[in-house]
């Protein structure tokens, strides 16, 4: 055969079998969609599903074929996600009624690993703990997806005790979900998992499990867990004592700021950990950090300055007042940085009022800050007929008259910047 | 009373729909930001359930836009939001939203909350 | 001797073609296992649940605007109402000399700040912070103008959040984009540094206040059959191609980055005009060197949608560009191609884009030239012509039949048979006339690049051009 021939044949082959396996498969959808005539069927059901749910009837809709089922199913399933409460409870208890879960719990046994994924993920959505012992016995499922589907409805069932298992059965082999998936079971373990939690976190031989715990257990605002998570600040694995430094501060614990304020000043360790913890202070709130604060704030680097100043912005007049009594030693760089978030949270406008009126130190903030190039609220007000405004517009000119240059440091500034 | 449902979810519709029409309130609908604040404009409906996330125009400006209109700044709104985190909660009630409920929801709260968001509505207007 | 080298020509030609038809059809197949595992993930991977999920990571949406008055509002608007948790939108302002900064600041009740810049970026002078008194998570960073990836280096500057999407400021995402996009992030967050989605045409469908309300296919040919392209350049090709860990294209209209990554390899390069593709080779350049593990995934749902040109003459202009910016890329990063050291990068995956992608161009053109020539001058017989014909248009059709298929199969945008009908059609028209005009202009860009015509044109004065893809299209 001449190579035209051969040519000819394995392109119109290639041709026919894309061509045909695509129009085959719509067919097939096509036929699917009109046997089910199921938009009209869909949007009755689920009505139905939701007068039931909301308890204006009192039955759920009757379902003779398997088709009708499989609405029923889906339609329980949708509309269960956007419950609570009562109304939820009353939908498991039909939807068991109904034999969806046991249904649900063969399907965990089947050959097809979508099948098996939909079982458990429809234990998880409307199942209960009945279902736990069928959902363990599928945690060594080859199929990584699987096991994933099942840790997460045992999770969501509230099934206790069972964590260890949970998370053997997702760090069995180097699956692509381990991370992702961990966090979520992990988060939808609750805060009935917290001393289970606290226990694993001095587990040393897992140090990416270690790092979701301690993010977790700040989701979580696990109170009881601070101590390990101060202990967690002087841990050797450094993104480890940044993610804890992020945890105390969702947690919100007056105790641990001492601690964090430590760890923001230690010039020793890496600047994404001063960052964190000088992110923290300003979470928790507590006044007496706002001097340590002022000091990481003169930082050179960008991000520690920046995390400082968010949270002297926090601490609200206790923020302010310990830069204003420090404006003087201060870079105009730093000051210019806080004026800035200051400003963010609309918080400039009252302090130049207060400047205004008269009060010394704020003054010498206002002008400072003027000074580093902070001038557009100045500049918003200088226009009005009021005391702000006239005090605005004598504090630009001054300004104007004062140019004191930014401090050139290599790490934060490149050259090349035009003015 | 007269009440608008805007979330762009079909089921959740459907459900606070059913709900509040099985109360005995006339229900309005909207998909969108836009519809929600022309239905709201034109209906003039006592209270308003809003979802944050919506196309066209989130909850948050609708909210922003409802109570700059004189008819309607004392409409009662309540949020009803996927997000539970502090600062959406804060956010709403900065905008002006007088209920926050975070799903997943229970319908019978709903009820409950707007009922009575409704007669403080009627209460405050009539003193 | 010319007959010698006629023949000659014609092997190569024909061995290009055949070398294509398999190695396609490989990366296709590679790309088919992908989007069903991307499938499979999906039916249980369940949107919702990021949308209300504590872990979702929070995202800067960063773009970059020049003259775009008209448009401008809507976009920023349906940027602004993406189902996300937590997300701001960055828009810098590159020096437009029209009302879309007055449009904005009126649109959205805008007011100046002083915040403090984060310079780790260098970028042409910031003239002011702008934030909106009704959205608390819009901000403006004007600039002085530079061009857009200087302007994009500036919003990532002043971007908040640990990860920045780096949008087109014309290109629609659907509600969902971010929290599909954003999904390899939360599964691998220690490894994956940059995620990509699909961009579709948009023009046929129906667009109201910057979301796409009704998918439908361009009523004129040009537009067509770029469809047909991006099918064959987005889901046949770059799902395969994130699989092996060698994803050489996040699209300019649509892609998500970790931000400290990006600024670690400096942002975006303002001197070449190879964008989003000269930066994602210099990432995986920098990780390979530093020998760290990464990924750069991509994302098979389609979630981003933007306009085609519809005349000739932006169509060319564009593709001059892309091919440019792809030469210039390949330049600069020479010691890359075929180098071990950058593992299935350098070995395969650039390789395999000099080969077909920039030297293709100039095969196709030798066959389509010198072939029928020969044959006219009855160097070639018959049989040796057809050969070509078939081969050449043969390989066309069947790739763009299986992209269509792979896009059938996992997300049935295109639901009625007409549609369907007529992207068949386009299948086979597009390789008759379109193919061969864009193997021009590619020829053309290299050639204005070798003759040093390194900028952007004429064209940069009227704004950013639609701007999509970058140089893959044109795959065969």
């Amino acid at each position: 055969m001449s190579p035209l021939t051969i040519a000819l044949i394995g392109v119109a082959g290639l041709v026919l079998l894309n061509l045909g396996t695509a129009v085959a498969m719509r067919l097939l959808l096509a036929y699917q969609r009109l046997r089910e005539r199921s938009a009209r069927m869909r949007m009755r059901m689920r009505e139905s599903v939701a007068a039931f749910a909301v308890e204006i009837t009192d039955e759920l809709p009757r379902a003779r074929t398997s088709f009708e089922r499989r609405l029923l199913r889906e339609a329980m399933l949708e509309t269960a996600h956007e419950l609570s409460g009562s109304a939820f409870d009353r939908l498991a208890v039909s939807f068991a009624d109904r034999g969806f879960i046991a249904e649900a719990e063969r399907s965990l046994r089947s050959p097809r690993v979508l099948q098996r994924i939909r079982g458990a993920e429809t234990i998880g959505e409307l199942g209960g703990l009945e279902s736990v012992p069928a959902l363990r016995r599928r945690l060594g499922d080859r199929d990584p997806l699987v096991r994933f589907a099942c840790t997460h409805a045992l999770t969501r069932v509230g099934a206790e005790g069972l964590l260890d298992e949970v998370l053997a059965a997702l760090s069995e082999g180097e699956t692509v979900f381990s991370q992702g998936a961990l966090a979520e079971v992990l988060l939808d373990s609750g805060p009935d998992s917290v001393s289970e939690l606290r226990a694993l976190l001095g587990d040393p031989r897992h140090p990416p499990r270690r790092r979701l715990i301690v993010v977790v257990l700040g989701e979580l605002r696990a109170f009881e867990a601070v101590p390990e998570l101060v202990a967690a600040l002087d841990d050797p694995d450094v993104e480890l004592c940044a993610r804890a430094c992020h945890a105390l501060g969702k947690i919100g614990d007056p105790e641990s700021a001492e601690p964090l304020v430590a760890v923001a000043m230690d010039g020793a360790r890496p600047w994404f950990v001063r960052t964190a913890a000088a992110g923290a202070c300003g979470q928790i709130g507590d006044p007496r950090t706002a001097d340590t604060l002022v000091d990481v704030l003169d930082s050179e680097e960008w991000y520690p300055r920046n995390a400082a100043a968010a949270s002297l912005v926090q601490l609200g007049d206790a923020g302010l007042a310990a830069v204003c009594s420090r404006v003087d030693s201060l870079e105009p760089e730093s000051v210019a940085h806080y004026w800035g978030l200051l400003d963010a949270a609309g918080a400039t406008a009252p302090a130049i009022d207060r400047a205004a009126a008269g009060e010394r130190r704020v003054r010498r903030f206002v002008t400072a800050a003027a000074r580093a190039g902070a001038t557009a609220r100045l500049e918003e007000l200088a226009g009005r007929d009021t005391p702000s405004g006239r005090y605005a517009i004598g504090v630009l000119r001054a300004a104007a008259h004062d140019t004191q240059p930014a401090r050139a440091t290599p790490a934060s500034r490149p050259e090349a910047v035009a003015t | 009373m007269k009440v608008l449902v805007a979330d762009d979810s079909m089921v959740v519709r459907r459900l606070v729909c059913a709900r509040l029409a099985a109360d005995g309130h006339e229900v309005f609908e909207a998909e969108d930001g836009q519809a929600a604040v022309d239905v709201a404009l034109r209906e003039r409906p006592d209270v308003i359930v809003l979802d944050r996330q919506m196309p066209k125009m989130d909850g948050f400006e609708v909210c922003t836009r409802l109570r700059q209109d004189t008819t309607l700044r004392s409409v009662g709104i309540l949020m009803l939001t996927d997000n539970r985190g502090e600062h959406t909660l804060i956010e709403s009630l900065e905008r002006g939203a007088d209920e926050f409920m975070s799903k997943p929801f229970s319908p019978r709260e709903l009820s409950v909350r707007v009922r009575l968001l409704g007669s403080r509505q009627t209460l405050a207007q009539t003193s | 001797m010319t007959q010698e080298l006629v023949l000659w020509v014609n092997r190569i030609v024909l061995g290009y073609f055949a070398l294509i038809l398999v190695s396609y059809t490989g990366v296709t197949i590679l790309s088919s296992i992908q989007v069903r595992r991307y499938y499979r993930r999906l039916v249980h991977a369940r949107l919702q649940r990021s949308v209300r999920s504590r872990l979702t990571p929070p995202i800067s949406i960063c773009t970059a605007a020049y003259n775009e008055a008209e448009v401008i509002v809507d976009a920023m608007r349906s940027m602004l109402s993406l189902r996300y948790p937590e997300h701001e939108v960055v828009l810098a302002n590159d020096g437009s000399t029209d009302t879309t900064l007055e449009r904005m600041i009126d649109a959205f009740a805008m007011y100046r700040v002083d915040q403090p810049e984060n310079t780790r970026l260098k970028t042409a002078a910031v003239r002011g912070v702008w934030r909106s008194r009704t959205h608390s998570n819009l901000m403006i960073v004007d600039k002085e103008n530079g061009g857009k990836c200087d302007a994009l280096n500036a919003a990532i500057n002043f971007a908040r959040y640990p990860l920045v999407c780096c949008v087109d400021a014309d290109s629609l995402l659907e509600p969902e984009a971010l929290v599909t996009v954003v999904r390899p992030f939360i599964e691998r967050p220690d490894r994956t540094i940059a995620a990509a989605g699909i961009i579709r045409i948009s023009n046929g469908c129906e667009v109201t206040r910057g979301h796409v309300t009704k998918v439908g296919l361009p009523r004129q040919w040009l537009p067509m059959c770029q469809t047909v392209e991006y099918l064959r350049a987005f889901t046949a090709a770059r799902t395969g191609w994130s699989l092996v860990n060698s994803l050489l294209i996040v699209s300019g209209a649509f892609g998500i980055f970790r931000k400290d990554a990006v600024i670690d390899v400096g942002g975006y390069a303002t001197d070449t005009i190879g964008e989003d593709f000269e930066l994602i080779v210099r990432m995986h350049r920098r990780m390979r060197e530093l020998k760290r593990p990464y990924h750069i995934a991509f994302v098979p749902d389609p979630v981003c949608w933007t306009e085609a040109p519809v005349n000739l003459g932006q169509l060319g202009g564009q593709r001059d560009r892309w091919h440019r910016g792809l030469t210039d890329t390949l330049v600069r990063h020479r010691r890359m191609i075929g180098n071990p050291r950058y593992g299935v990068v350098g070995v395969i995956g650039l390789p395999f884009f000099v080969l077909f992608e920039f030297l293709g161009a100039f095969v196709e053109a030798a066959g389509y030239i010198v072939l029928p020539l020969g044959f006219a001058f009855g160097y070639l017989n018959a049989s040796a012509a057809l050969l070509f014909l078939v081969l050449a248009i043969g390989s066309g059709v069947s790739l763009s039949l299986s992209a269509l298929l792979l896009e059938d199969m996992a997300f049935k945008k295109f639901g009625r048979w007409r549609d369907f009908g007529r992207l068949v059609l386009f299948c086979v028209i597009e390789n008759f006339g379109y193919r061969q005009l864009m193997t021009y202009y590619r020829v053309r860009g290299f050639v204005s690049y070798v003759r040093g015509d390194h900028g952007w044109g004429h064209i940069d004065r009227a704004g950013f051009a639609p701007d999509a893809l970058q140089p893959d299209v044109g795959m065969r």
